[in-house]
């Protein structure tokens, strides 16, 4: 029999709720697999075997008395550690919060709480969620769970690596330059970055307030389209989060179809760095999404050569802001690299900060009418280049670390500051074994589409069969 | 006019210590430097814009203008916006 931990999150979901399977049984699996992996990868921060398995055994005394039942009863996650839960220390990957108790729980874990879902523990990230490769000073890195000599991808590196490996059923992520959508990549998973203010960011680590976002990373779009709606949603604790009605994601996910969709191909910017390898891949998912009947039409994208400089003084200047005390007073807490991707944002005019806030609801504007005038989802590049080592992108705060930085995000920062929605997909594997991926972006809370898509290339493709070999 | 791309490393270092408390090395204000020139680039390409006199700065605004209002995004034509335009 196939383990419980190979399972979807919603085959292990619906079949707890089933009792075709036990939430123990389930969560004894995941267990069994972080105790066998989570070294060699190095994707947890903090693992609560004992208390994972009390909670299961909770779960399924209430199924079994009948109580009612959330869409997550009793499926093993676990998240990035920057979400906040009251009581619970929360490292934000960092040695100046190694011992933060916070006060607060986020409303995305309560969220997921309430609709049942069991918390295995505190996934590894990027220090202060700042870094797009998983390297962390203090915690050491991340690895890749198809080849542990290769990145995972960040900042949301742990997601990334325990989900693919099968240690948890999902996890979330947050993204402010690509950090969900860039793991979610490297790891052949599902990742979504939502619509900015879609999902509420009360109690979590800021990194900066005016791009961040919560999402999920998981092996099958529909999973991604279930926790997204579970988290979801107006939250009175957040007052830019918006009011507008939730979707039912999940449901445009069974028997998805394409035919007649429109889909964008940028004829600019984003394949000036594209490897030939890559590209390939990249032009064979079009070639799926062609021959499941969507149309390919070809789509300038205006503004490029712009926003990924407005949404880099808009992140360093914010990021400033909340880390300057501790820069000041505690220089040497942080690992070289963050500290040298922050300190600038200190000395960045006030005016010019505010400049760059102004232009963004114009250049979104425009965006938005030009490209989706003329298709229904835009079908980009990823990460450009082959997954690369560890080793390889271990530049610390070296001269020209900044290069490496922009080449792996180039072509997520983007929809950070267009405040699109952005999912990323498996386009299969380069030469090195490593995933390559793509993502589909769409207009502003247009995330049900992106997920009738994606489950219709998935459907097709059945990537979510291709386990790491661990 | 002096802009502050045309500011020292020395300069600057200065400042953030005096104002900051926080050291700031070559290497900083090279990279200061870097983001201060393509903001510098980005914000001519912009000059001039008649909206830029009255959009507030922040996004929340204008993400409200492009939100669905009484539904789901897109569901005319079998699932698939058809327009251009967003909702206001």
């Amino acid at each position: 029999m196939t383990s419980p931990a190979d399972l979807s999150l919603c085959e292990a979901a619906d079949r707890i709720r089933a009792r075709e399977l036990s939430s123990r049984e389930v969560t004894a699996a995941c267990i069994e697999r972080v105790e066998r992996h989570a070294e060699t990868l190095n994707c947890f921060i903090r693992f609560d075997p004992d208390d994972a398995l009390a909670r299961a055994d909770a779960a399924d005394r209430a199924l079994a008395a009948g109580a009612p039942t959330g869409l997550l009863h009793g499926v093993p996650l676990a998240h990035k550690d920057m979400f906040y839960r009251q009581g619970v220390v929360c490292t934000c990957g960092s040695k100046i919060r190694r011992d933060f108790v916070p006060d607060r729980t986020a409303t995305v874990l309560a969220r997921l709480d309430a609709a049942g879902a069991l918390d295995m523990g505190a996934l590894n990230l990027s220090e202060f969620a700042h870094g797009p490769t998983g390297h962390n000073a203090h915690f050491g890195p991340c690895r890749n769970p198809w080849n542990p000599d290769h990145i995972p991808g960040g900042s949301s590196s742990g997601s990334g690596a325990a989900v693919a490996a099968r240690l948890v059923h999902g996890a979330l992520g947050s993204d402010t330059g690509g950090s969900v959508r860039l793991p979610a990549a490297a790891n052949g998973l599902v990742g979504i970055k939502p619509t900015q203010t879609r999902v509420s960011r009360h109690a979590i680590m800021g990194l900066s307030f005016s791009l961040d976002n919560v999402g999920p990373l998981t092996r099958t779009v529909r999973d991604a389209a279930r926790l997204l709606g579970v988290i979801a949603g107006h939250d009175p604790n957040d007052a830019t989060s918006s009011t507008a009605p939730v979707p039912d994601y999940e449901g445009g996910t069974i028997a998805p179809d394409v035919r007649g969709l429109r889909v964008g191909v940028p004829r600019n910017y984003y394949y000036d760095t594209v490897t030939p390898e890559v590209k390939g891949l990249l032009d064979g998912s079009l070639r799926e999404l062609e021959g499941l009947g969507a149309e390919i039409v070809e789509v300038a994208v205006p503004h490029h050569e712009h926003v990924a400089h407005l949404q880099h003084v808009v992140q360093t200047t914010e990021a400033a802001a909340l880390h300057a005390d501790w820069i000041a007073h505690r220089p040497d807490d942080y690992g070289p690299q963050v500290r040298a991707r922050i300190q600038p944002g200190l000395t960045i005019p006030a005016t010019w900060y505010l400049r760059a806030l102004q232009l963004r609801p114009r250049i979104v504007a425009d965006f938005v009418e030009q490209v989706f005038g003329v298709c229904d989802v835009l079908h980009l590049p990823a990460i450009a280049i082959p997954v690369p080592t560890v080793a390889e992108t271990d530049v610390g705060a070296s001269r020209g670390f900044t290069r490496v930085v922009a080449s792996v995000v180039r072509c997520t920062v983007p929809m950070n500051f267009l405040t699109c929605p952005s999912i990323v997909l498996p386009a299969g594997f380069t030469a090195n074994g490593l995933p390559c991926a793509f993502q589909l972006a769409g207009r502003p809370f247009g995330e049900a589409t992106l997920f009738r898509a994606a489950a219709a290339y998935e459907a097709a493709t059945g990537f979510p069969e291709r386990a790491p070999p661990l | 006019m002096s802009t502050p791309t045309a500011v020292s490393a020395a300069s600057l270092a200065e400042f953030v210590r005096a104002t900051e408390g926080a050291e700031f090395d070559d290497g900083d204000a090279e990279r200061l430097a870097t983001i201060l020139a393509n903001t510098r680039k980005a914000f001519a390409a912009y000059a001039g814009h008649p909206r830029f006199d009255t959009e507030p700065a922040g996004i929340v605004p204008a993400l409200r203008r492009l939100a669905p209002a009484d539904g789901p995004d897109g569901e005319e034509e079998g699932g698939h916006r058809r327009s251009g335009r967003g909702r206001s």
